[in-house]
């Protein structure tokens, strides 16, 4: 099995898929300084509005564009970077916002949309504005051809994701027949006023209050100039998808269930079109050589620690041990299940990664040509 | 889910979709009919969730929280004078075990403590991790009567 740095060695995209709150942002910054100490010009992009991976890479803030993780940060945390290393932070209204103004034909036009009662519903939405944007703006990160490689930290996925169908869903959106019927010459209310539908939908409106159809109207009206160049990035995006520099990394947690997870995932991602560049299981507890029966060890620790003590040790000892053992087989079921494909495990870290040093460490666990084996804890 | 109601509340203008959309909303609101627990665990990215949407909850929606559980925690740390005799004692498999829960226990409690100070008034129940990794009907039983 190739190790997960040479499956990325030359991507060009990388993208973080996984569920929640199995560290993914951690793992995405982690592969970004690792690759950037490694050479490349990295850009990654984050989701998460926690300040943690901005205070860990010692910036202010992370902007809606890509700021440069500086000198003295890295010369202060005492590592050296052949690369450049960058980060920014996804604004999915901001980059609906910009993307309207890079689209729109006319100063008219784009002022019409941002007024939008639809539009501005559709970019504040959680679901589906954030992965289209996160789309987006990897398009344009990609064709500034500012960076060799670019990081792509996605929202929270089970089972499904939501971004690979997201341009597609636009696509079939804007090609399909019901904004086609919404947009016809003499508007969908002119053309259907007096039929049968029309007074339907009058007295619908009239009974139940809701509109929402005039906004709706009204918002593919002042679209409607930009809707080729909207189907345009959808495609573009589609494309770099199942790019050939493009890899995902399915990042996820020593849980019970995390095999068939991943598994389906990656089948969904392969159905896509887009190439699997590893597996990362991060939060690995570790597993200590030697005895764990927490009579033997109470009873080898009593005279240094006292018998209260050396007791209380060897619960959490044999507790840890059983979580690692744990973790062991659920390891030993995703790589039974995930056969050929890199995989890479982090070691849990027994609290928050909070500085550039921790995020190496993740890092060098991540992309060392050996992968890395779950090791005993460090004493400290 | 909990903001869908209020939502469809505000984009009809009168007529049943208003009136039905504002009962909903009015019944999610009202303590007698809804009780809101939050459930979290002790993880930095877990209580800043559980934070920002007990925040919303109340302030966007005016609902109340009637508890929150924090789920998966481990055992308290060691006293101090106790971790600084484990650090000082001789290399051992057991006591690195040891001290590597202390620091993940400490952790918790740091992301405890800042859950307590946010969510104020509202109890909080806290239950504990299960290293056999149990999950079945006795392990429910145990958890509702602990909660």
């Amino acid at each position: 099995v190739t190790a997960l740095t040479e499956a990325l060695a030359d991507a060009t995209v990388v993208i973080c898929v996984g569920p929640g709150g199995v560290g993914k942002t951690t793992v995405s910054a982690a592969l970004g300084l690792g690759l950037a100490a490694r050479g490349r010009r990295v850009a990654v992009v984050t989701i998460d509005p926690a300040r943690r991976l901005a205070d860990a890479l010692g910036l202010d803030r992370l902007e809606n564009h890509p700021t440069r993780v500086g000198a003295q940060t890295l010369d202060a945390a005492g590592i050296e970077l052949r690369g450049e290393l960058w980060a920014m932070m996804l604004d999915a209204k901001r980059t609906f916002d910009e993307l309207v103004e890079t689209l729109a034909p006319d100063a008219r036009t784009r002022d019409e949309i941002l007024a939008n009662r639809v539009y501005q519903e559709l970019s504040t939405a959680v679901g589906g504005s954030q992965e289209y944007t996160a789309m987006a703006k990897l398009h344009e990160l990609v064709t500034q051809d500012r960076f060799d490689v670019i990081v792509l930290d996605t929202a929270p996925s089970r089972n499904t994701i939501d971004f690979l169908e997201t341009p597609e869903r636009l696509l079939g959106f804007l090609e399909g027949r019901a904004a086609h019927a919404l947009l016809a010459p003499g508007a969908f209310g002119a053309r259907v006023a007096g039929t049968g539908t029309g007074v339907a939908l009058t007295l619908l409106r009239r009974v139940t209050g809701v509109d929402l159809l005039d906004d709706v109207q009204a918002f593919l009206h002042a679209t409607s100039g930009l809707m080729g160049a909207f189907g345009d990035r959808a495609r573009a995006v589609r494309a770099l998808l199942s790019a050939p520099g493009t890899r995902s990394v399915l990042v996820t947690a020593p849980r019970t269930a995390c095999d068939r997870e991943v598994a389906a995932l990656a089948g969904r991602l392969t159905e896509a079109g887009m190439a699997i560049g590893g597996v990362v299981v991060n939060r690995v507890h570790p597993l200590a050589s030697g005895d764990d029966d927490p009579i033997a060890v109470a009873s080898r620790l009593e005279a240094t620690l006292g018998a209260s003590l050396a007791g209380q040790v060897a619960r959490r000892h044999a507790e840890l041990q059983q979580l690692a053992r744990r973790d062991g087989q659920a390891l030993e079921r995703l790589a039974a299940r995930m056969a050929g494909v890199p995989l890479a495990t982090v070691a849990d870290t027994a609290g928050d990664v909070h500085d550039l040093r921790a995020l190496l460490a993740i890092s060098e666990q991540l992309l060392s040509r050996a992968g890395a084996a779950t090791s005993a804890p460090a004493q400290e | 889910v909990l903001s869908a109601p209020s939502h469809y509340a505000r984009v009809a203008h009168g007529g049943a979709v208003q009136r039905q959309a504002a009962a909903v909303a009015a019944t999610l609101r009202d303590p007698r009919h809804t009780a809101i627990v939050l459930v979290a665990t002790p993880e930095e990215l877990a209580v800043n969730e559980t934070i920002d949407l007990q925040r919303a909850l109340a302030d966007d929606l005016g609902m109340t929280i009637e508890r929150v559980v924090v789920n998966r925690v481990l055992p308290a740390p060691f006293a101090d004078a106790e971790a600084a005799a484990l650090q000082a004692a001789p290399a051992d498999p057991a006591i690195a075990s040891a001290l590597w829960l202390h620091r993940a226990a400490s952790a918790q409690q740091r992301q405890l403590t800042r859950l307590r100070a946010a969510v104020g008034a509202v109890p909080l129940r806290t239950l504990a991790l299960r290293f056999d990794g149990l999950d079945g009907a006795d392990a429910l039983r145990a958890i509702a009567e602990s909660l």
